[in-house]
């Protein structure tokens, strides 16, 4: 499954994951290999992610996901690089 | 004639000036390339945000929201973009003869009823002759773009639509097309032009949290802070890139005086050489 997380300055980050979890609007989701088709809004918390068993945190304002054909697209317009 | 000594002068401050604009065109293309980086960058975000708003017009049936509505037009704002310092060939003056233009048009709706947002100090300047306070200072957006910045303006602009304050928002900004092209562009910013993605593209039967409505209200406003950003740099890119070709055009133009000037210099010389042998071969000639 493939995550590009997208910000106004930089892609963020593009690569093969195992699994993310989102803090959807309507409470956080974990997305899998060949998740359905989903769009979702994103409320402020935490983006994480495995590479390889290795989890990757990352803080959010708010954003969007988008899901589709196990490709997982996270727009948000802030990133926070501390976390 | 010009006697040599003022000859050598005129080269000397030729050649100043040229080393200067020489200078101004290398950090100008500095600067641009940066800027067209930026642009690059951003690139992506907005390709998807737009990919995504519209998948999402077309699965929808109704496409209306509150920034969609087209009211009868009372009161307008304008945001204009310019730059903050000059040297940048008609970069800001087409600017400014498009505000005035803009202006006009809107005339019969009275002065009190157009509100102007300059962003760079040759705008500000400019709407400030026009007869309109600028609404608020966005000199520094012209030199930096920041995201943050321009979502400020962008929420602030999306609230008085929203409150009815402005029924309407004009964009003025120079859209950059290559180094020696930029187009002078004029939009409708709001009420947004809500198109759903061309029929025949695949449209995915998408799952929607929390739902369509609560997408919608957070969707657009961010399509909107990006439009006003996507516009901020397009204008900053076209600013460098109209400063590039200007000083191009400057060191070019000095190249040529110079070469004019150092003709006539050395003209002048040799005259002054041969009128000095003229002058010691008739003077030995009279001796005889």
């Amino acid at each position: 499954m493939k995550l590009d997380i997208i910000t106004p300055k930089q892609i963020y980050f593009s690569g093969e994951v195992t699994s993310v979890t989102l803090p959807g609007t309507s409470g956080f989701f974990t997305v899998w290999e060949n998740h359905a088709a989903l769009i979702s809004s994103l409320v402020k918390g935490k983006i994480s992610f495995s590479v390889d068993k290795k989890e990757t945190e990352l803080n959010i304002e708010g954003g969007f996901a988008e899901i589709s054909k196990n490709l997982v697209t996270v727009c948000l317009e802030l990133v926070d690089e501390r976390a | 004639m010009s006697t040599l000594k003022e000859i050598k002068s005129r080269i000397q401050s030729v050649k100043s000036t040229q080393k200067i604009t020489s200078a101004m065109k290398m950090v100008s293309s500095a600067k641009l390339r940066k800027a067209q980086k930026t642009i690059e960058n951003f690139f992506p975000y907005e390709q998807r945000m737009n990919g995504l708003l519209s998948n999402f017009l077309s699965a929808e049936e109704s496409n209306s929201s509150v920034f969609s509505e087209v009211r009868d037009v009372r009161r307008v704002a304008i945001i204009v973009f310019s730059s903050n310092s000059s040297l940048c060939g008609g970069y800001n003056s087409n600017v400014s003869k498009l505000l005035t233009q803009t202006v006009e048009k809107y005339q019969s709706l009275g002065r009190e009823h157009l509100l102007i947002f300059p962003v760079g100090k040759k705008v500000a300047k400019a709407s400030r002759k026009l007869g309109f306070e600028p609404e608020s200072n966005f000199d520094s957006l012209a030199d930096k773009p920041s995201y943050t910045a321009s979502v400020e303006l962008a929420d602030n602009l999306i609230q008085m639509f929203k409150d009815k304050n402005i029924d309407k928002v004009e964009l003025i900004y120079h859209h950059f097309v290559s180094k020696s092209s930029q187009v002078l562009t004029s939009e409708t910013f709001l009420p947004i032009q809500l198109q759903s993605a061309e029929k025949g593209s695949v449209a995915l039967d998408y799952i929607v949290e929390p739902d369509r409505e609560t997408i919608m209200a957070e969707l657009i406003p961010k399509v909107l802070r990006l439009k006003i950003y996507t516009a901020l740099l397009d204008s900053n890119a076209s600013e460098h890139a109209a400063r590039t070709m200007a000083m191009q055009i400057a060191t070019d133009n000095a190249t040529d005086l110079l070469q004019d000037l150092s003709l006539q210099y050395n003209k002048s010389r040799q005259q002054a050489i041969t009128n000095e042998l003229l002058d010691i071969v008739g003077g030995s000639f009279g001796q005889n």
